[in-house]
């Protein structure tokens, strides 16, 4: 199974699955932190943070993960006091109103944690809201084999 | 006197042997599409007047070969992994370099909106940042096109030098044809005959196969052994 590392992590892709990892254009004066995307269908090479420019392509069996990484000032901070990522990502936690950007029939999920002293957002979009039960199990796994290590 | 002379024939056929194995050497590195002088575009890439050359099916290297995972980076230190068929989708692998005066056409190409893929992804593959240069890469990216770096890639497809091109079908996942050819649209319409021709059934490698074919068509149709179709022709409206 291909396996995407860069910048402190790295995550097993099924076949089929595409990842691109990136740091981020820094504010002046910030550290360039990174954000990783992990997504079932071709990942367009230009796209935004939460996947804009790439959940406009996804199918209704398509999956779409982020991972991306926060000040690790903020870690341990409340919105981050989670510890850990989601390993469960319930079906019925995904919801059409959480999406970032609002595209009919899609579901998003969105959980804020700290982990290896790195604060996360994790940003899970699915094709279809409907297939939900269908599709959270394959984004489960993805958030699952995912390795969070010491930033570089 | 006649020693010499004997020396000298000696030296001559010496010598014509070793020009006659120097140029099969060029011949078949050419063949392959290793262009030795890289500022000399070989006649089969340069503007020449020959057609295009070398895009067909998939050659014994690839044959059938599931198409394996693009791990690298791209110019701009993203870390990328690229499944060639996801989404069901077919791709274009074009194999370039920065390097080489062939490559350049193609390069203007990728990077031009108006040249049309068919539908199909198109990502360019140079070898990694430690055997390419990095800056000339970034100099020829232009936003939106897809460019990874990767020596690996070269190793898993067999690629035999550039400019080079897979064709993976997003149907099977394998590669369904390859090779090289003057102009990308070139490339792009013999790798959809190519990819035609590999559905077209045959040539049968041996009478067992045929018949292996035969039956598989025929119990598609519903038709199986003994059944009286296969004895009697149909009535007559």
């Amino acid at each position: 199974m291909p396996r995407l590392a860069a910048f402190g992590l790295a995550v097993d892709l099924p076949a089929g699955w595409e990842g691109r990892a990136r740091r981020r254009t820094p504010e002046p004066g910030a550290t360039a932190l990174p954000i990783l995307h992990a997504a079932s269908f071709p990942l367009p090479a230009e796209r935004g943070d939460y996947g804009g420019g790439a959940v406009e392509l996804m199918s209704a069996d398509d999956v779409f993960v982020t991972l991306f990484e926060h000040d690790p000032a903020a870690a341990g901070s409340p919105l981050f006091a989670r510890p850990g990522r989601p390993l469960r990502l319930p079906p019925e936690d995904f919801q059409p109103n959480a999406l970032q950007r609002v595209l009919p029939g899609q579901s998003g999920l969105q959980s804020f944690f700290t982990e290896d002293g790195r604060a996360f957002c994790l940003y899970v979009v699915l094709g279809s809201h409907v297939r939900r039960f269908v599709l959270a199990p394959r984004a489960e796994a993805i958030v699952r084999s995912l390795a969070i290590g010491a930033g570089s | 006197m006649a020693v010499e002379a004997l020396a000298l024939a000696v030296l001559a056929l010496m010598v014509v042997g070793l020009l006659r194995s120097h140029a099969e050497i060029l011949r078949r590195l050419h063949d392959l599409g290793v262009n030795l002088d890289d500022d000399t575009p070989s006649p089969a890439h340069a503007g020449s007047t020959h057609g295009p050359v070398r895009v067909g099916p998939p050659s014994p290297r690839t044959q059938g070969q599931a198409a394996p995972a693009i791990v690298g980076v791209t110019p701009f230190d993203e870390a990328v992994t690229i499944a060639p068929a996801s989404g069901g989708r077919d791709t274009v692998l074009a194999f370039l370099t920065t390097g080489c005066t062939s490559c350049r056409p193609f390069w203007d190409a990728v990077r031009d909106p108006a040249t049309g893929s068919s539908g199909r992804r198109m990502v360019v593959v140079t070898r990694g940042p430690g055997d390419e240069s990095v800056s000339a890469a970034r100099a020829l990216t232009q936003d939106g096109t897809d460019v990874v770096m990767s020596s690996d890639a070269w190793v898993d497809y067999a690629v035999p030098g550039a400019p080079y091109f897979v064709h993976v079908s997003g149907a099977t996942g394998r590669v369904s044809g390859e090779g090289t050819a003057q102009t990308l649209a070139q490339v792009l319409e013999l790798l959809t005959a190519a990819e035609g021709d590999a559905q077209v059934p045959g040539p049968w490698s041996s009478d067992a196969e045929r018949e292996a074919h035969v039956d598989r068509e025929l119990e598609a149709a519903g038709i199986h052994p003994g059944d009286p179709r296969l004895y009697h022709e149909p009535p007559q409206a």
